[in-house]
């Protein structure tokens, strides 16, 4: 039976003209906000394919929890990468000064708040 | 008349939300296949913020983008191909899975015509383009992502220029009940994800 949702054509209308909107917007200097932007239009986007061509929101909740477990899993696991490497010391592997560091480690500068690791690796003392 | 279901259903309608159950559990292990490609472009452009930029710069924006539309549209078509079936009209299903299937054709072309332009110019996977150390480093991470990232997305779009000209054959061939539309909905599903996926790249690979 033919389920009532927004007429496609309306919805790749939709689609188009946000999509149009973005490639605009890409010739406009916005700094920091560009992706952010850019990315808040791409959600827009794919909430109407998600919502009006895939119909979600008129599946059982059996499957609309198998979308939403995808969903938060892809989240969770770019935004804990994302965490990660925003906060730790420069990686030796994602950052540039490679050299410099290896040279300010053999020049015995330790690194802040890594003495276990320049007295050798040893287990730090359990003072309690 | 309700077809008959399989055997170890108890009715038509139990049979087709399992098969829509299981082709969402499969979209969304797709999805998590994509979420590892996504989540390393994340990490990665956080460390390399300013390099990144630079390398959207030197995308094809103009190729990208028309891609983003003519996918949409391929979209829009299965959607109305769906629509259609579901009420009967036959041959408007298969005029718009035809034009599904041309625009995935047509998308292919122009994803060989990009990764050509950028062959051309020797940017390869894992090829250093930058001279100094962070910037080279950042050039390999960000143009094989790229190279991997969309090279998985098109072999998706394959994938389902296949499956959906399946469907489109046993439809013109008068092969499918109307009851079971969800083999020809599960097709567009997939179709619709591989649309979603693009949504998503547009902007990182091309945009901003």
């Amino acid at each position: 039976m033919p389920k009532r949702t927004l007429h496609p054509l309306l919805a790749g209308g939709l689609l188009i003209a946000l999509a149009l909107s973005s490639f605009g917007l890409s010739f406009i200097r916005l700094g920091e906000f560009a992706l952010p932007l850019a990315l808040l239009i791409a959600v827009a986007k794919g909430a109407i394919v998600v919502l009006v061509f895939m119909r979600l929101g008129h599946e059982t909740p059996s499957v609309q929890l198998a979308a939403l477990a995808a969903v938060l899993m892809l989240l969770l696991l770019a935004g804990l990468m994302s965490a990660d490497a925003f906060t730790r010391e420069p990686s030796p592997v994602l950052s540039a000064p490679i050299a410099e560091k290896r040279a300010a480690m053999a020049a015995g500068l330790p690194e802040p708040g890594r003495s276990n690791q320049a007295n050798g690796g040893e287990e730090a003392p359990a003072a309690r | 008349m309700s077809p008959t279901p399989a055997r170890h259903f108890e009715s038509a309608s139990q049979q087709a939300h399992a098969a829509r159950f299981g082709m969402w559990v499969f979209l969304s292990s797709e999805l998590l296949l994509f979420a590892g490609l996504f989540a390393l472009y994340a990490a990665n452009r956080v460390a390399s913020p300013a390099e990144f930029r630079a390398f959207i710069e030197h995308a094809q924006k103009l190729l990208g983008s028309l891609n983003t539309v003519v996918l949409l549209l391929s979209s829009t078509f299965a959607a109305c191909a769906v629509r259609a079936f579901e009420r009967g009209q036959r041959r408007l299903c298969l005029f718009s899975l035809s034009g599904t299937l041309i625009l995935a054709v047509a998308f292919l072309a122009i994803k060989l015509t990009e990764y050509g332009i950028h062959f051309r110019e020797g940017i390869f996977p894992g090829r250093v383009l930058e001279s100094s150390g962070h910037a080279a480093h950042a050039s390999v991470l960000f143009w094989t992502l790229y190279f991997v990232t969309t090279g998985l997305h098109a072999l998706h779009v394959f994938v389902g220029l296949v499956v959906l000209g399946f469907v489109a054959v046993a439809i013109a061939r008068d092969r499918l009940a109307r009851e079971r539309v969800y083999v020809l909905e599960n097709a567009t599903l997939y179709w619709h994800l591989v649309d979603v996926i693009w949504i998503f790249l547009w902007p990182l690979y091309y945009l901003a």
